[in-house]
């Protein structure tokens, strides 16, 4: 037949050819005398049908060059047909665990090599210190030594370097809390990273003697600066250094690494000048920098090692003390340093990067195993369909067949399923890539970029392409050997004996495996859903929180302060509270230490006079806490401001803890013990049950509040402001910022959020966490019981003259139906004890997160018992309703 | 196939002789597919007809199964043909066919004979 397709080469030559013998004959007629169109209808004659003649030569050809592997093709999806739910059974397995392993791939890798955002350099690496044998994930080297490697370099276009640091930004809006790069001149230059608005660090504003220029994040422009345009040339100060802000950097950049997260850039010289502490960058045993340098083209990671592996020897027979390491206990020497040069990475020069290569090679062992599982799975399935099918083989090897294309129609069967699988393990790698992201993302818009990587997709997918070859094959390799005539006879089924105590094994397995995570994941939901059907005991609405940084910090350490010192912040604390209770708007205000937050608490043990002891949760509150809240005491009084130092202590306990400790009895006037305390508090005012930490715990905490005032004077860190307010946040957030600063110019504001934003993070955390949860649970049970299935299908078919025997003796097909699910209880019952069990243990383990759910909560274990009993039921249902409708006759026919 | 009344006393061919007749013609040398359909026709005293529906399908598989080989080449009046020629494995193909060939004339010759002895 014409195709639609242009004549091929082929056609031209079938063409020629055929209008040669045309020619010839007509020639040879013409010869013999014949009038020349005589002669050519002779010939035309002679020749016959040419279109049929065509027709026929095009056949013989495309049959033999594309039909048999068409054939095979069609053969492949004709069996997928016929027997849809077990391929789709076989498809689904394979997609889900690829799926799944490209996900966790792809998120990992995408986080390992992905440079920070808005970073657009090419060739970019990371270089630090090591100590071979010495586990130091530290990458910082002194200032001497990286201007050292800038000038030596010979294998790098640019070396930048910087330190990241707390800093607190005082700005017209208020003082706040961020961290802030100390840069090189050409940070931004050598990272590729743009100045959206206004100009990056030059090199002359390090020897600037007024004041340093400073370039602050698009987030800090938008949260403190309006985004007003006008911000650049703006005034600052940081870390009470006078600073100009001279640039915005691009949308999204916020530092070079994955953590902390800057928002302020500073030259790093003229900021220590500043400081008046120049002498730190001279100090050549003082590690402070990381550094990133750009390879010159056609250079590679390796020269650049081996550069740098030669500076390190230079500078240490120059400097024998100079290589240093940050160590908990100090500054420590180095003793054996060597260069490490690495590819660059949002996540190089971060602990991270050092566990990645331990983490991808665990990775890889675990995608190979489940692969192999599910590969097995997969063989267990068409094992069973083998059998069945040992007839027809044998069959078609009588009606001529050659064992080959045997083989080729199996392994295209098993090709066929692959093809399928890859596209559905496409679409789940995707789905769950998406979800992930959204519950990992470290910071907002970070790993935006991330897609699934096709690269784990091709290597899962070919090892699971091999592997269903291999196990479709398996049972063709019998085909191979088959004696027609025995299998023609007898329709008995004697493929791989021995398989069944392993196929057991793994069914068992699977089914713990399954078990755990389903109830692992009806725990979460069970205690979701109390969350989100609790109500928290107060009203969270018109209800800010602003949390500043109390305590003289440092870098990352906090410094131990003198007692004097702690009154006096306390004092402070106290001022700044009623000069915000003084703003328009607010209509109370309080503090304490904690907010709502996806924390797990412990509660202290706290005892009364008669020895009567209990657990709470002790909270130091400021006055008038409960009034903040928009709660009353629902008997007595709440700590005010008459609870000083030096007035006798107080507390207020909440409801559940009156009802615990006093049992009906009054709680007003007694004595109450925090852990530890000798001193103890009298008890002036009940508070409602109200979770105030929002719903992380247990559904009824116990509360115990006392005046922070005279708390033991303890080092305060962040304290958070309670504030109750009727305007809109747009116009009061800014006079806050400006009441605080009024208090004290330099206490930072580190974070200001909404009750309501601060609730649904307890929650959201924890739903995303139980969504995951709920999907991979679904995913392993699904595995389990395709599983199961599988193995009861190829034991029945195995079994089935067996069982043929035993109708023909008198059982019945219900008896033979009742054995055969009793045999898949027996499959299931291991595997559901032993998952419950470890379930339970896992469960004690993170009991602090299940909110009002027991580890041993009875509707979950039963929900999951019953489940997994009705999954385990229809797996082994299908082969013995099978089973019980084999007829005696087909079964022991031909004996 | 034969056309009747065409040539009256020509006879369809056996099964699977065609392949066997092909090899023979070729085993002279290279010819094109007309000369060959010529050339069954002069060498059977027109016993055979080859028809051409038959002829270049059964030449195009003797090509697939490698025991011919095809080149264009000029022809002595100058014109572009097809040439066929027996290739190696096709001449071991010839001399098997041939053998059985012969076993099977024998066999229907003294069955036939046979069959005379007992009537």
């Amino acid at each position: 037949m014409p195709g639609p397709w242009p004549p091929s080469r082929r056609d031209r030559d079938i063409d020629d050819e055929l209008a040669a013998h045309l020619e010839m004959a007509t020639r040879d007629h013409l010869d013999r005398g014949m009038a020349p169109d005589a002669a050519a209808r002779a010939a035309s004659r002679d020749l016959g049908n040419v279109p049929l003649i065509k027709q026929r030569l095009r056949e013989l050809r495309r049959w033999t060059r594309f039909e048999q592997a068409f054939q095979d093709l069609r053969f492949g999806t004709r069996i997928l047909r016929q027997a849809p739910g077990l391929s789709a059974a076989a498809a689904l397995l394979v997609a889900l665990v690829v799926g799944a392993n490209t996900t966790i791939y792809s998120m990992v890798n995408g986080i390992l090599v992905s440079p920070a955002r808005a970073v657009t350099a090419p060739r970019l690496v990371a270089i630090k210190h090591v100590e071979p044998g010495a586990t130091i994930a530290d990458p910082f080297v002194s200032f001497p030594n990286y201007v050292d490697y800038a000038r030596l370099a010979g294998t790098l276009e640019q070396l930048a370097a910087w330190s990241s640091e707390r800093l607190t930004i005082g700005s017209s809006s208020g003082t706040h809390a961020v961290f802030g790069g100390l840069v090189t001149a050409n940070y931004f230059q050598t990272l590729g990273v743009a100045v959206a608005l206004g100009r990056g660090p030059q090199p002359h504003d390090e020897a600037a003697a007024d004041g340093v220029v400073a370039v602050i994040s698009d987030r800090l422009w938008h949260d403190r600066f309006a985004a007003d345009p006008g911000t650049v040339g703006r005034a600052v100060m940081v870390n009470g250094v006078p600073a100009t802000v001279v640039g915005v950097a691009a949308p999204g950049f916020a530092g070079a690494l994955l953590t902390p997260g800057e928002d302020i850039w500073i030259p790093i010289e003229s900021y220590y000048r500043a400081i008046g502490s120049i002498d730190v960058l001279e100090d050549r045993a003082q590690p402070l920098v990381a550094m990133v340098g750009q390879r010159h083209p056609g250079l590679s990671v390796s020269a650049v090692r081996a550069e740098f592996d030669g500076l390190v020897g230079q500078l240490r027979s120059s400097y024998p003390t100079a290589f240093t390491v940050n160590d908990p206990r100090g500054v420590k020497p180095m003793a054996n340093p060597r260069a490490s040069v690495s590819d660059y990475s949002a996540a190089s020069l971060l602990p991270m990067a050092d566990m990645a290569p331990t983490f991808l090679a665990l990775f890889s062992v675990v995608t190979m195993l489940t692969v192999v599982i599910v590969s097995a799975n997969v063989a267990n399935l068409m094992l069973g369909r083998a059998v069945e099918r040992q007839q027809d083989t044998a069959v078609r090897l009588s009606l001529g067949a050659s064992r080959l294309r045997i083989l080729r129609m199996l392994a295209s069967e098993g090709l066929a399923i692959t093809a399928i699988a890859w596209a559905a393990a496409c679409l789940v790698a995707w789905w769950t890539t998406r979800l992930l992201l959204g519950v990992i993302e470290p910071r907002a818009g970070l790993l935006a970029d991330i897609r699934p990587d096709w690269t784990p997709i091709a290597y899962a997918m070919a090892l699971a392409g091999i592997s269903t070859v291999v196990f479709t094959l398996a049972p063709a390799r019998r085909a191979w050997r088959l004696p027609v005539l025995p299998l023609l006879r007898r329709g008995e089924a004697s493929v791989a004996h021995g398989r069944s105590r392993l196929s057991t094994g793994l069914v068992v397995l699977q089914m713990a495996l399954s078990v755990l995570l389903l109830t692992m994941a009806g725990l979460a939901y069970r205690s979701l859903s109390m969350l989100d059907s609790g109500d928290v005991g107060f009203d969270p609405g018109r209800l800010l929180l602003v949390s500043v940084r109390v305590g003289r910090q440092e870098a990352f350490v906090v410094k131990e302060t003198s007692p004097e010192a702690r009154r006096a912040d306390l004092a402070m604390l106290e001022r700044v509270r009623q000069r915000i209770a003084q703003e328009p708007g607010v209509q109370s205000v309080s503090y304490t230490r904690r907010m709502p937050g996806p924390y797990a608490l412990e509660p202290m043990p706290v005892r009364i006079a008669d020895d009567t002891r209990a657990t709470a949760f002790v909270r130091s509150v400021g006055p008038a806490y409960l009034q903040a809240l928009g709660l009353r005491p629902v008997a007595g009084r709440e700590i005010g401001e008459q609870d000083i130092p030096g007035a006798p202590r107080t507390a207020v306990v909440n409801q559940h803890l009156a009802d615990t400790l006093f049992a009906g009895r009054s709680a007003i006037g007694q004595t109450v013990y925090a852990a530890g305390d000798a001193e103890g508090f009298e008890i002036v005012g009940v508070a409602p049950a109200a979770l105030v930490d929002g719903p992380v715990h247990d559904r009824f905490p116990r509360y115990l509040f006392v005046a922070q005032q005279q708390a033991q004077p303890r080092q305060l860190i962040d304290m958070t402001f309670y504030i109750r307010h009727d305007r809109p946040l747009d116009e009061l957030t800014p006079r806050l910022g400006r009441a605080i600063a009024e208090v004290d110019p330099a206490l930072p504001i580190v974070t200001i959020a909404p009750m309501t934003a601060r609730l649904a993070e307890v929650t959201e955390l924890q739903g995303e966490i139980t969504a995951m949860v709920f999907a991979f649970a679904i995913g392993a049970f699904v595995i389990a019981a395709l599983g199961q299935y599988a193995v009861a299908m190829f034991n029945m078919r195995r079994r089935t003259r067996d069982l043929g025997l035993r109708i023909a003796l008198g059982a019945s097909p219900r008896q033979i139906e009742r054995s055969i699910i009793g045999e898949g209880f027996t499959l299931m019952l291991p595997g559901l004890a032993i998952g419950l069990l470890l379930a339970t243990g896992l469960a004690v383990v993170f009991r602090a997160v299940l909110f009002g759910v027991t580890p041993v909560d009875a509707v979950t274990y039963a929900g999951v018992a019953v489940v997994v009993g009705a999954a385990s039921l229809v797996a082994s249902y299908l082969p013995a309703r099978r089973a019980g409708r084999i007829s005696v006759m087909d079964a022991l026919r031909h004996e | 196939m034969p056309r009747p009344g065409r040539r009256a006393d020509s006879i369809e061919l056996l099964q699977g002789t065609l392949d066997l007749i092909l090899l023979q013609t070729l085993r002279w040398g290279p010819q094109h597919g007309y000369a060959i359909s010529r050339a069954i026709d002069v060498s059977s005293q027109s016993t055979f007809k080859v028809d051409t529906g038959s002829l270049y399908p059964a030449l195009h598989r003797l090509e697939k199964r490698g025991w011919v080989a095809s080149e264009w080449r000029l022809s002595e009046n100058k014109q572009r043909a097809k040439y066929y020629r027996l290739t190696a494995e096709g001449r071991r193909q010839l001399a098997a066919e041939q053998s059985r060939w012969a076993r099977f004339v024998d066999g229907m010759a003294s069955l036939m004979a046979a069959r005379k002895g007992e009537a």
